[in-house]
């Protein structure tokens, strides 16, 4: 059977390469009517450019990618194969000809992968992905030679031990599948469907605990799963919408590149204004470079357009705190606590503003609960300590000791169970003020 | 053919088109099976109303998702009747079915006016007769019959009006008192106001991940009176995914009824009842929230069934373009593996967007073969009708338009046998039921077109059986499973046929893929063999029944308490 879908896949190369090759004048055009006008503009331009020299390669590829970009799938597919004709030493068009096809038809998309990896065989995520399409075909073993291979190529490729975890799982050889999504999963922690399918491993392995507690986690990570492949990553890069701006945006942000960061989201907020997620991101990319104003702005925007946007209540209320509404930074905390009565952090600011404002018992109820909720990530922790410290010691100097011995108590419980070097100083503290309290 | 459209009578099968000419296939038997033919008999049927969408320059997502479809008797004379459900306001159409076989507009004489997305269909109040729920983008509506197909909203006395964008629903009896409960799946909290575009800029449809997900609602029956929201007591409210798809059965056979909800991008859930009305999503570990490569699916219609014949219950979600449609394969362990490859399912699905699909034995040859309705979501990367083309859709849809598929079960793998019409045929296919219109024998099929006629698809495997010379090879055995205490169908209950090839699983479910519901009467197709050596029931309250076998080719009720107790 497989023999039999080679031959044909290979037909479908010879179709997809030869058969049907197009004159340089005759160049794939899509369907434009109500595209953006930059989507529009960047066609046309690079039209002109295989007009001026229609035997580039390069430039049919570079064309390619732009109509791939947009999802202007059958015009792309001509273009890479126009430029694979053209240019048949260069890896990345049979590649990403390869790649598009597969969304088509797995089996023709084989014979091309084929094509690409003969031209660069160590490149990892193409073998991967030729593995995936051997799989998609039910030839397992050939797909488990080549993510075998692709794991001897690059051992930090997550898809490639996901793989061989599959392929071992599909095969009812569950401890092995669980040894090699644990790999995957190790590599890429933030991957969901390798958190699954280990999660179903372990179950078929018998430890259902454990797949249980990976099924529970799992529902935290998102369910877009990004791969390492660069020449595929680069078509994105081309894409002019707003999520790609977004996500060129982000990019920047883990590299440092504010400014970057900040031109990416303001293009993207000009194609589509709609969407919150580009004014929050501007909103932290601002904050980050000391903007607050134009931050504070662009967050009010990202919460008008999406109240319940997640992140937008509680920045929103910090960032007016900082500029010092303290009104409106108390209304945010409010806000956010409501949906997310558990939140820290926002307890952490109501009690700075009513301390602020002398509101003694507001603060006292609100660390408390504070407390209760035994924060577990470092910062926040501190922060209460801190600010329970903070308290006490100002009752303390009020003539209050049984009082501060009280919050001292909880600050001092809190920095036990972190094992936080400042327990010492709160013990000495405590013992000061209880001595202050003869009862 | 001509004038009559659906032949009526138990056996008396109408003569093939003339132009019809279906190949054979050997069987080991020596009969010979005839190969799966259907014809499009819409145009004669009586039948000639476009179903509205309600679409316009905003590209509302309701008129793409939307296009439901019941068929059941709703008059109680034996012939099944069609209500076709419309996203567009005062769209919905009632057909009666007559005697000649023809259909006829009752919608307003049946009370049932109204838009929709989906439906169920059952007797909720234990009267003898089908009462039909409409699911909608707004609250729902609960039409009681009167037993001789006048329908009276009950919505609000009945507490049925369930808010936000409701899709599919299915019955099934939680707490085990005789009365059916309601599970309704949701779909998104849709926000018309919300603009979508492709990645080029061009106005588009919206996408489920465009709004936040709903949680389903389950309504238990009060003996007949009404219902009472327990979603929260039985633990759905867990999880608020956009929900479209929802079959219910007790999928690991430990006696408690089970639901299966596709979901659209999100994770499917397998709610597992664990006793007392609560349920837990066990759909990771079971294998059936993901696909093979552990990615969350646009999961739109299910089909389940004994696909691979091992006496447990399979199931087939359908998805988008990209993806392939996922053929989950109950292993019992409990759980499920994702054997779409094996099955050879994936390659035909793969550059479609499958709606409503069905587990059903096409060609009467004792397994199950499977249909699916198709119709993009999104402007397709190339549009398969060109626009404005004679027949082809209305231009609107031109982008959108896709062929329904075939595939015949061949030993487990199946094969696409959708090159010829009706299959090629473009459209904005949805909801999807398999039923016997003109009870013959054989399952036709009627396919809910968003802008379009619904479609009635004639099978003309009895046809084609009939006028051949050698041994009959499209045998059929139509079973009910009835309840006298309950005055009603047996809603859930198991049934293992032994017949000559061995035994064969089927259950009381009215087939509910996609926005749609059928009949719940069982149909098993026999091949060559002329009888069947016995039934054994399993009852939803667990009593199990054997019953004698018998004769091939007739409908056959098995009785509650006339069979013998086990």
């Amino acid at each position: 059977m497989s023999e039999l879908r080679e031959k044909v896949a290979g037909f479908a190369l010879a179709f997809f390469l030869g058969a049907a090759a197009l004159p340089a004048q005759d160049i794939p055009t899509p369907r434009l009517d109500g595209a953006e006008p930059a989507v529009r503009q960047r066609i046309a331009s690079l039209q002109a450019d295989l007009r001026a020299d229609p035997g580039n390669g390069d430039a049919w590829g570079r064309y390619g990618m732009v109509l791939e970009a947009h999802t202007f799938t059958d015009e792309a597919i001509d273009a890479y194969r126009r430029a694979h004709e053209l240019a048949p030493r260069t890896f990345r068009w049979p590649y990403l000809l390869a790649a598009l096809v597969d969304e088509r038809s797995v089996a023709d998309s084989l014979p091309l992968y084929r094509s690409a990896l003969a031209l660069d065989p160590d490149y990892a995520p193409g073998r991967v992905r030729l593995a995936e399409a051997l799989e998609r075909t039910g030839q397992f073993d050939a797909a488990n030679r080549e993510y075998a291979q692709a794991a001897r190529l690059d051992p930090a490729n997550a898809h490639a031990h996901a793989g061989l975890g599959r392929l071992a799982l599909a095969a009812s050889d569950a401890h092995a599948a669980v040894r090699h999504l644990s790999r995957a999963r190790e590599l890429a922690p933030e991957n969901r469907s390798f958190a699954v399918t280990l999660a179903q491993a372990y179950a078929r392995a018998g430890d259902r605990e454990r797949g249980q507690q990976l099924a529970a986690a799992a529902r935290s990570l998102g369910r877009i799963n990004y791969r390492n492949d660069p020449i595929r990553s680069s078509v994105q890069d081309l894409a002019l919408n707003a999520r790609s701006h977004l996500r060129r945006a982000n990019a920047h942000r883990v590299h440092g590149e504010l400014d970057l960061a900040e031109r990416e989201l303001r293009a993207g907020i000009e194609l589509d204004p709609s969407r919150p997620e580009l004014h929050f991101v501007l909103a932290e990319v601002l904050a980050a470079s000391g903007d607050q104003p134009g931050s504070l702005a662009a967050a009010r925007r990202a919460h008008e357009l999406h109240p319940e946007l997640e992140g937008v209540v509680p920045f929103l209320a910090r960032a007016l705190f900082q500029t010092g509404d303290l009104n409106g930074a108390l209304a945010m905390a409010e806000e956010a606590l409501r949906p997310n009565a558990g939140d820290v952090s926002m307890m952490l600011l109501i009690a700075l503003i009513s301390a602020e404002r002398g509101n003694v018992v507001r603060t006292v109820e609100i660390l408390d609960r504070a407390y209760q909720a035994r924060p577990q990530d470092p910062p926040t922790r501190n922060g209460l300590i801190q600010l329970l410290t903070n308290v006490a010691e100002a009752m303390a100097s009020s003539g209050l000791p049984d009082a501060a011995a009280r919050q001292f108590e909880k600050a001092l419980d809190l920095a036990d169970e972190a094992g936080n070097p400042v327990a010492a100083q709160l013990r000495r503290r405590l013992a000061q003020v209880r001595i202050e309290d003869p009862r | 053919m001509a004038g009559l459209v659906l032949a009526i009578a138990p056996g008396c099968a109408a003569p093939p088109d003339a132009d019809v000419t279906p190949a054979e296939a050997p069987l080991a038997s020596g009969a010979t099976a005839p190969a799966v033919r259907f014809v499009d008999v819409t145009a004669e049927s009586g039948i000639d109303y476009v179903l509205p969408s309600g679409t316009d320059s905003t590209y509302p997502m309701p008129a793409v998702m939307g296009g439901g479809l019941a068929v059941f008797d709703a008059d109680g004379d034996g012939d099944l009747d069609l209500y076709v459900i419309a996203p567009a306001a005062g769209g919905n159409r009632f057909y009666v079915q007559q005697d000649d076989g023809h259909f006829t507009d009752a919608t307003a004489a049946a009370g049932l006016e109204g838009d929709g997305m989906g439906c169920a269909v059952g007797d909720l109040d234990n009267d003898g007769d089908l009462d039909l729920y409409l699911t909608r983008v707004g609250p729902d509506r609960l039409f009681l019959n009167d037993g001789k197909g006048v329908f009276a909203d009950r919505s609000a006395a009945w507490n049925a009006a369930v808010a936000g964008w409701s899709s599919s629903a299915a019955l099934l009896d939680v707490d085990r008192d005789g009365y059916l409960d309601l599970y309704v799946a949701r779909y998104v909290a849709f926000d018309p106001e919300r603009v979508c575009s492709q990645h080029g800029g061009r106005r588009d449809f919206c996408g489920p991940t465009e709004f936040e997900g709903l949680s389903d609602v389950l309504l238990r029956n009060l003996s007949g009176r009404g219902f009472e929201d327990v979603s929260a007591a039985a633990g759905i409210t867990a999880a608020e995914d956009a929900g479209l798809g929802v079959v219910a059965a007790d999928f690991d056979h430990d006696g408690e009824i089970d639901i299966y909800v596709a979901n659209d991008a999100d994770p499917n859930n397998l709610w597992i009842h664990q006793g007392g009305g609560r349920f837990l999503d066990d759909g990771v570990l079971q294998g059936a929230a993901f696909n093979r490569w552990g990615n969350s699916e646009a999961g739109m219609g299910i089909a389940a069934g004994d696909a691979d014949l091992d006496l447990d219950l399979d199931l087939f979600v359908t998805h988008l373009i990209t993806e392939t449609n996922t053929y989950y394969r109950n292993l019992m362990l409990p759980g499920f593996e994702d054997a779409t490859i094996d099955a050879e399912l994936g390659a035909a699905s793969l550059d479609l967007t499958g709606f409503g699909a069905a587990f059903f034995d096409a060609d009467n040859d004792g397994d199950l073969d499977l249909a699916v309705a198709n119709g993009a979501v999104k402007r397709r990367p190339s549009a398969l009708a060109p626009p404005d083309d004679a027949g082809a859709p209305p231009a609107f849809w031109s982008e959108y338009a896709e062929p329904n598929l075939l595939l015949v079960n061949e030993e487990g793998r199946f094969a696409d046998v959708s090159a010829r019409a009706p299959w090629t045929e473009l459209a904005l296919s949805r909801a999807l039921v398999p039923a016997d219109l003109d009870r013959d024998g054989d399952l036709d099929l009627v396919i809910a077109n968003p802008d379009g006629a619904p479609r009635i698809l004639r099978n003309l495997t009895i046809d084609t059986d009939s006028v051949s010379d050698g041994p009959k090879a499209a045998n059929w055995l139509q079973v009910r499973a009835f309840d006298p205490r309950l005055n009603r169908e047996a809603i859930g209950a198991r049934i293992t046929v032994r017949t000559p090839d061995g035994p064969r699983l089927l259950h009381a479910l009215p087939p509910g893929s996609y926005l749609s519901a059928g009949p719940a009467a069982a149909h098993l197709g026999l091949g060559a063999a002329e009888s069947v050596e016995s039934f054994e029931v399993v009852w939803p309250d667990g009593l199990v029944e054997r019953f004698d076998g018998g004769a091939a080719n007739q409908v056959v009720t098995l009785v509650r308490g006339e069979g013998q107790a086990r």
